[in-house]
């Protein structure tokens, strides 16, 4: 018997063939289903990554905006206090010496016999002299004291300003900790590398000038639901003697006039106080100020620009994909082609962050925060990372990405 | 005698039985190969039906801004990032030619570097999908339902009958003749204006 008879005759080993064949596809069905489902459960991990290094970043930006403008605020109550003290200050002074001298002349007036000057004296002694014959040397030297300790105060709320508006290893502080903190986070969710661009933004702040605060103290700031007003100060009460009535002496002072016959609860001389205290802020700043020296002391201002400079974009990716099931092909490249197809192979997510104050934009009210925005690469100036080779290859893989997509 | 003989052999005769063996199974075994293969397709679909309503509840939360909602374009939103996954596994929507000075959206996805093929691709994709958006009072919930094109001989047509008898014929707006709808959704919190 030949070969090819035994071969033709023998039947065992039939049922290998089909076996064989429907084994290859139902395996690499599976293989499909597993490798598919695997790439996108890692997709959908990096977009986590990414989203949550975008916030993470966006955030620490928001909180040095906060920061910045809380200690705005604190420095613009600080300076309305001081000019409060000041105020009191002066007030006392003239106050004391206005009143004595009226006093004085109304007494006389009085024992004259004349009616309407004992009735004045009557009310210059009920609002003035409890509170005039407190005030001695000891309490305008607290006085003084405390506004030197409030100029301190200024100055420590501007150094802290600079602080968080300071650089640290060519790069500025808070995007150093924006990118360290965000790329952490990134990589604990499963993100093997992760960026942040561009790269080296620091915060949209300039320096302003001392007037800039004036408008804040006339007519309060935006976020200032825990401004120290204005009004509040008026009510209260130094040394017995409210700081309104301080105030009112002090515009009895300017004016150079003493009250008329009726008396000063029905002197149309008096104006009302809102109005007082605004030409008198006006008046500190723009004509005491610079004598003072105050222009030393300045807020931080957004610039002009400052929306496009707090647009942020992040990348996750892993680079390699370990494919659960699969027929691996070999190609013959050389370690550069490699290189790029690792980077081809790799999963990506990108993720677009702003950092934003939904209400009023500028440094006095502390609602900076952060929000995920859909992602608009032409939003994001990439010229000042473009000498950056690294960068350079972070948009190649960008405009790759775009072209990807998961299968 | 000779036919007698012949009809005695056959009984004896064992040759061709695998043959027949082998005719009677044959179609058995093809049809259970091309439902492993149909069924691990819809498998693959479902998969990446899900990780589309993924992308688009996240579209959807990223571009959703309360101050200023437009509902119907968010819903264009997230249809459109739902197609962009969802068209590596359409078929191929043929048109005859590109007005590109007319669509601006399919301008947008030629300077975003896409190729024709997938272009295409897309189209279908958005003639197969229906979105759906639904908010509570932080959370978007997005159903994306697929009309998944069932495409392997003989098993595709015994699908869809079973479909058809079990949950009724839906409304199309697509060309294909055998598809399967496949829904998936999914809820995420909205990111918020204050």
């Amino acid at each position: 018997m030949t070969y090819i008879q035994n071969f033709k005759q023998n039947n065992s080993g039939q049922i290998l063939i089909s076996v064989v064949f429907f084994l290859f596809v139902l395996i690499s069905c599976l293989a499909l289903t597993v490798n598919v489902g695997d790439r996108i459960n890692k997709k959908i991990r990096m977009q986590n990554a990414a989203d949550a290094f975008a916030i993470e970043g966006g955030l620490w930006f928001a909180r040095a905006l906060n920061m910045i403008s809380i200690l705005n605020i604190s420095m613009a109550e600080t300076l309305s206090s001081i000019i409060m003290l000041k105020a009191i200050d002066k007030a006392n002074a003239k106050g004391k010496c206005i009143l004595n001298s009226n006093i004085s002349e109304a007494s006389e007036s009085c024992a004259e016999g004349n009616m309407s000057a004992c009735r004045w004296l009557d009310k210059l002694i009920e609002i003035g002299v409890p509170g005039i014959d407190s005030i001695d040397e000891f309490y305008d030297d607290e006085l003084r004291e405390t506004i030197s300790d409030l100029w301190e105060i200024m100055e420590w709320l501007e150094k802290g300003e600079d602080q968080i508006n300071a650089y640290s290893n060519d790069m500025p502080l808070i995007a150093d900790i924006a990118s360290s903190e965000g790329e952490k986070i990134a990589k604990l969710n499963g993100a093997e590398m992760a960026f942040w661009l561009p790269k080296k933004a620091g915060l949209p702040v300039k320096k302003g000038e001392l007037t800039d605060f004036s408008e804040v103290l006339i007519n309060g700031g935006s976020g200032v639901n825990n401004f120290l007003q204005w009004n509040s100060i008026l009510d209260m009460k130094s040394n017995n003697i409210k700081v309104r009535d301080s105030l009112k002496y002090l515009w009895l002072t300017y004016n150079e006039s003493g009250p008329g016959s009726e008396g000063p609860d029905t002197s149309p001389l008096i104006p009302p106080v809102s109005s007082i205290y605004n030409s008198e802020v006006d008046k500190v700043f723009h004509s005491l100020g610079k004598s003072c020296g105050w222009e030393d002391y300045k807020p931080l201002l957004l610039t002009k620009n400052w929306q496009n400079q707090l647009n942020f974009l992040t990348f996750a990716g892993s680079k390699k994909i370990d494919e659960k099931l699969t027929i691996k092909y070999k190609t013959n490249v050389d370690s550069y082609d490699f290189s790029y197809n690792e980077k081809y192979e790799g999963v990506y997510a990108i993720a677009q962050v702003i950092v934003y104050n939904p209400n009023d934009k500028d440094l006095f009210n502390q609602e900076w925060m952060a929000k995920l925005v859909p992602f608009n690469p032409d939003l994001i100036d990439f010229k000042k990372d473009l000498n950056n080779s690294t960068i350079l290859n972070w948009i190649d893989q960008l405009i790759l990405l775009k072209s990807i997509i998961v299968h | 005698m000779n036919s007698k003989k012949s009809i005695i052999s056959l009984y004896v005769r064992e040759e061709g039985s695998a043959l027949i063996s082998f005719v009677i199974a044959f179609p058995v075994f093809l049809l259970m190969i091309f439902s492993i293969m149909q069924i691990s397709l819809l498998f693959n679909a479902k998969q990446l039906i899900n990780y589309a309503a993924y992308t688009a509840v996240r579209t959807g939360i990223v571009s959703y801004d309360s101050n200023q909602v437009d509902e119907s374009q968010v819903l264009n939103e997230v249809k459109k990032s739902a197609c962009v996954v969802l068209a590596s596994i359409s078929p191929k929507l043929r048109i005859a030619s590109y007005d590109l000075e007319i669509d601006a959206s399919r301008l947008d996805l030629y300077r975003a570097g896409l190729t024709e093929n997938f272009i295409e691709r897309f189209e279908m994709a958005k003639t197969l999908t229906l979105a759906k958006l639904e908010t509570s009072e932080d959370d978007l919930r997005v159903e994306i339902t697929y009309h998944c094109p069932l495409v392997v001989p003989i098993i595709n047509a015994i699908i869809y009958k079973g479909y058809q008898l079990t949950s009724g014929s839906y409304s199309t707006s697509h060309s294909i003749k055998y598809a399967l709808p496949i829904s998936a959704t999914c809820t995420l919190q909205i990111e918020k204006f204050k």
